[in-house]
């Protein structure tokens, strides 16, 4: 099946490989004719008028005529002027007896006028527009077949701020921004290490968008970089405009519910995964990096545990399990149990059921699969609109939903309670909401349908189907199974940092030991620099 | 050619997904029954009527009367009706109970089936079938046999539990705590049946007036035989007293111990537990003193002796003095090895007496058989046939060692 799947894939996109314009098409160098330089660049953006061409003759040679252009907005106005525009009119090189040869102008203004740090020559029409939509300047020169590309960005980004999801009690606040560059700033000021290395590609035929995949080198495991590399090169696509549109082209298992990529919106979880051997990938235009290989058992997992100490985690880490297990199975198994199987419950909540359940005209199937519903009509509509109206929303659907239609005898009020159980458990495990949900229901119809031994049967149907998954060479439900003892130490439990010494054994990785030591235990009544 | 194969494979599954949605939602056999479509028997009652076919009583619990909040939870109603059949056999009976009851009665929550004294006496293996052949009524329901009727037992009400039934289970625990009634459910009667050499002790309840007041078996303490029998005044509350319990030979009710002989006769089988036991008090105090039972352990030795059998029973006794009046001025040690000698000397007469009422019935709920049959199997097998009469003809020696472990908070009782 997943085999015929891939076949489809890749045919898929060999068809789309066919060609799409506006690129790799054979060179088209610039012309010596500074008007004709122009007006391809002009047509080539169909005169859209945030093209800004300044004509004017440089000090240097002011018989020469030449030209800045750039796409306003994109660039950095003061920076521009004063270091671009300024030193190229004024011109006079110091020491310099004569004015230099139109051919010589080029090298001049890069090597004596242009006071940016980033500047390069360019000599084709396709390299010109690339650079112009990436923020630079290009300044041209009559008679000259070659330009300057020089740096000047300066656009609009939203600042470093809290992130929007993974908020943290204790650790660090910052959020990765929708700007590339910035995202890797606030990686690269995590580690003070000239081993974080990043590697940029363009993906997406249109958008042309910058992807980097940022991997610890001596840390990531070599055969998860070789595939990442591997499965990014794969990428061909129209558009990129979310880290999402990559991941669902590089993911294990496109056609499984579960997640085999991750994804983080925080510097510091980044920089976690990437020391446990993880390799990121981040997406121009989105705060979100993805991160593999993701495992099932680090959605269980959270920023905050490694910076609080391990006990509290530890039964964090149990609350999680048993609110993800919660989520998925709660209204199935009262479903099976009003349906199927009154004998397994006490005898006198059985009667309390029976009593909340009397008089409702639907059979709990029905209740469960519509209050399911429901609260996800709640939850996407609190979702979508601004905070202030999203919390009307959710108050006027507790009272109504909950208290009326209960009072109205339309539900039993302990389904009422099993539905905001389960709503708020699927919280507790931000990452496995979307899979949740599908089980949830999933299992609810298994269980209306065979009790009991439907849930059983869906339980071992979806947990074969987690273990035959695999992340980037590493199984899915690792360390769980394939069983590994050292891997536990971080997965229902958390053991102190000191114990954790070695890197996830699963993720392959390329140096297994961290550095360091345990602390050394204070002596007991010991003072510091107490004598003896 | 792979499109082919494609096609083959989507439609194999297309169609493998068609045959378990049709076989899932449209056999029609689906047998979902709603909690609120049931009614639920939380307690049954049995009777032999005159004419020999079956009186099936259960409590059905009205799920609208359980909702209803009680005001401060002060007399709370009943939240059962009763609902009442007859037929030839128990499971014509149960049947019949569905023209009435207007649900599917489901047994699976049956805490309680008590068995009129009629019915016991008559024999209850057949009775029985029907609870262990169906599926839904459990094994671990308990086994009571009611002083009279079973009927006007599940007529009874509770003042604390809306589910009589679960009042008069709740009752049996606590009674099960101070070993005063034997532990019975349907499981252990069928075992004892199974079992050679041991008859099946079911507790006993009665139904006594309201007003009735309760007492802890003593010195004093009527039997309940003697206490009046409430069924007179109609229309007066009732409640239920569990007390002793009803000696069966076989499946058959043969007659009653008191609580006394019921816990002499739990301990000895080694199956008792806690008690409150009521000795004589100090010598010249004129009182009683009452010491806390903790655990017993008791050790039968069987022998043959000039043709008859001899039952060497030791208990070991563990207790603590829960209440001891004043007396003559002694040290502790005199003082809790005078209680120790009074403790053994009231458990050894119980245990006699349990012993005579056993005899003089023809029963061993003590299973004395069943340690012949272990441990002497070929004495067994020479007794097995008459063992009534052998039991009958055989001598109990009874050695009680107890000893006082916990004086509670004091050590001397006000002087």
């Amino acid at each position: 099946m997943t085999t015929l799947l891939t076949r489809i894939l890749t045919w898929r996109r060999q068809r789309a490989a066919g060609g799409s314009p506006g690129s790799d098409g054979p060179p088209r160098p610039l012309a010596e004719d500074l008007e004709g330089n122009l007006k391809e660049i002009q047509d080539l953006f169909g005169s859209s008028p945030d093209l800004i061409v300044r004509r004017f003759r440089p000090g240097a040679a002011p018989q020469v005529e030449a030209a800045l252009v750039y796409l306003d907005g994109m660039v950095h106005d003061t920076v521009l002027n004063q270091h671009i525009l300024v030193p190229l009119l004024r011109g006079e090189p110091t020491g310099s007896s004569r004015p230099p040869r139109r051919t010589d102008l080029v090298r001049c203004a890069l090597d004596r006028l242009v006071a940016a740090g980033n500047v390069s020559e360019v000599s084709d029409l396709d390299k010109i527009w690339h650079e112009l939509l990436a923020g630079r300047t290009v300044v041209l020169f009559d008679g000259c077949p070659t330009g300057l590309a020089a740096s000047a960005k300066g656009w609009a980004t939203r600042s470093v701020a809290d992130p929007g999801t993974e908020s943290v009690i204790r650790g660090s606040r910052e959020g990765f921004t929708e700007d590339l560059q910035t995202n890797i700033t606030l990686l690269r000021r995590r580690f003070r290490d000239p081993r974080l290395h990043v590697e940029f590609l363009t993906l997406g035929r249109r958008t042309r968008t910058k992807v980097a995949l940022v991997y610890l080198d001596g840390v990531s495991s070599p055969s998860v970089l070789a595939e990442a590399r591997r499965r990014l090169r794969g990428v061909d696509l129209d558009s990129v405009l979310e880290s999402g549109y990559i991941e669902q082209y590089i993911e294990d298992a496109p056609y499984s519910v579960f997640s085999t990529v991750g994804n983080s919106e925080k510097p510091d979880v980044v920089a976690a995964k990437l020391l446990e051997g993880r390799v990121a990938i981040m997406v121009d235009g989105t705060p979100f990096v993805l991160l593999a290989p993701y495992l099932f058992i680090e959605s269980l997992q959270s920023a905050e545990d490694y910076y609080s100490r391990p006990f509290y985690v530890t039964m964090l880490r149990l609350i999680r399990a048993i609110a993800f297990v919660f989520s998925i199975l709660l209204p199935a198994l009262y479903v099976a149990v009003t349906s199927y199987h009154q004998e397994l419950l006490p005898s006198t909540l059985a009667v309390t059921l029976a009593a909340t359940r009397e008089g409702t005209p639907f059979p709990s199937i029905v209740e469960a699969l519509a209050m399911g519903v429901v609260f996800e009509i709640l939850r996407e509509a609190g979702v979508r609109l601004p905070r202030p109206i999203g919390q009307a929303i959710s108050i006027v659907g507790a009272l109504v939903i909950g208290q009326a239609a209960v009072q109205a005898g339309l539900i039993g009020s302990l389904m009422v309670i099993v539905v905001a159980l389960t709503g708020v458990a699927t919280f507790v495990v931000p990452a496995q909401i979307d899979a949740g949900i599908i089980f949830r229901t999933a299992f609810t119809l298994l269980a209306g349908v065979l009790g009991l031994y439907g849930i059983v049967l869906g339980l071992l149907l979806s947990t074969a189907h987690a273990a035959m998954l695999s992340s980037f060479g590493t199984p899915y439900l690792s360390p769980l199974t394939p069983f590994s003892a050292p891997g536990l130490l971080d997965t229902l439990i958390r053991a102190p940092l000191w114990v954790m010494r070695r890197r996830p054994a699963m993720l392959h990785p390329a140096d297994e030991v961290r550095r360091g030591r345990r602390p050394r235990a204070p002596r007991p009544g010991g003072r510091p620099g107490g004598t003896e | 050619m792979p499109g082919a194969a494609r096609a083959g494979v989507v439609r194999a599954a297309a169609l493998a997904l068609a045959v378990v949605l049709a076989t899932t939602l449209l056999a029609g056999c689906w047998d979902r029954r709603e909690i609120d479509r049931l009614a639920i028997v939380v307690g049954v009652g049995l009777d032999r009527q005159p004419d020999g076919s079956l009186l099936l009583v259960t409590q059905i619990v009205k799920p609208a009367a359980v909702k209803a909040e009680g005001a401060a939870g002060m007399g709370s109603p009943r939240a059962v009706s009763l609902v009442s059949s007859t037929g030839t056999s128990v499971a014509a009976a149960a049947r019949a109970l569905t023209q009435v009851a207007g649900r599917r009665p489901f047994w699976g929550h049956a805490r309680i089936l008590v068995v009129g004294e009629d019915l016991a006496r008559a024999g209850l293996a057949d009775v029985m079938d029907w609870f262990f052949r169906e599926r839904e009524p459990r094994p671990h329901t308990r086994l009571l046999v009611a002083r009279g009727r079973a009927a006007d037992l599940m007529a009874a009400e509770s003042d604390l539990e809306k589910l009589p039934a679960i009042a008069l289970d709740n009752v049996l625990e606590l009674q099960l705590t101070t070993t005063l009634a034997p532990d019975m459910t349907l499981h252990r009667f069928l075992r004892n049946l199974t079992t050679p050499g041991k008859d099946p002790l079911v507790a006993a309840v009665a139904i006594v007036s309201k007003t009735a007041q309760a007492g802890l078996p003593g010195m004093e303490t009527r039997p309940p035989e003697t206490q009046e029998p409430a069924t007179e005044k109609e229309g007066e509350p009732r409640r239920f007293d569990v007390r002793g319990s009803a000696v069966f030979k076989d499946d058959r009710l043969v007659g009653w111990m008191d609580a006394e002989e019921t816990r002499a006769t739990l301990w000895l089988a080694g199956s008792g537990g806690r008690a409150t036991v009521v000795i004589p008090g100090p010598p010249g105090s004129g009182r009683n003193s009452t010491v806390e039972v903790l655990g017993t352990n008791s050790k039968v030795k069987a022998d043959e002796e000039g043709g008859r059998l001899v039952f060497t029973v030791s208990l070991e006794c563990r207790a603590a003095l829960a209440e001891q009046p004043r007396g003559p001025e002694t040290t502790l040690r005199a003082t809790l090895e005078d209680v120790e000698r009074k403790l053994e000397s009231v458990l050894a007469a119980d245990i006699i007496a349990a012993f005579r009422t056993a005899q003089s019935l023809g029963a061993d709920p003590f299973g004395l058989g069943f340690v012949l049959y272990t441990r002497q199997p070929k004495l067994w097998k020479g007794y097995e046939d008459s063992w009534s009469d052998a039991l009958g003809s055989a001598e109990i020696r009874v050695s009680v060692k107890a000893r006082i472990v916990r004086t509670g908070l004091s050590l001397k009782a006000p002087q």
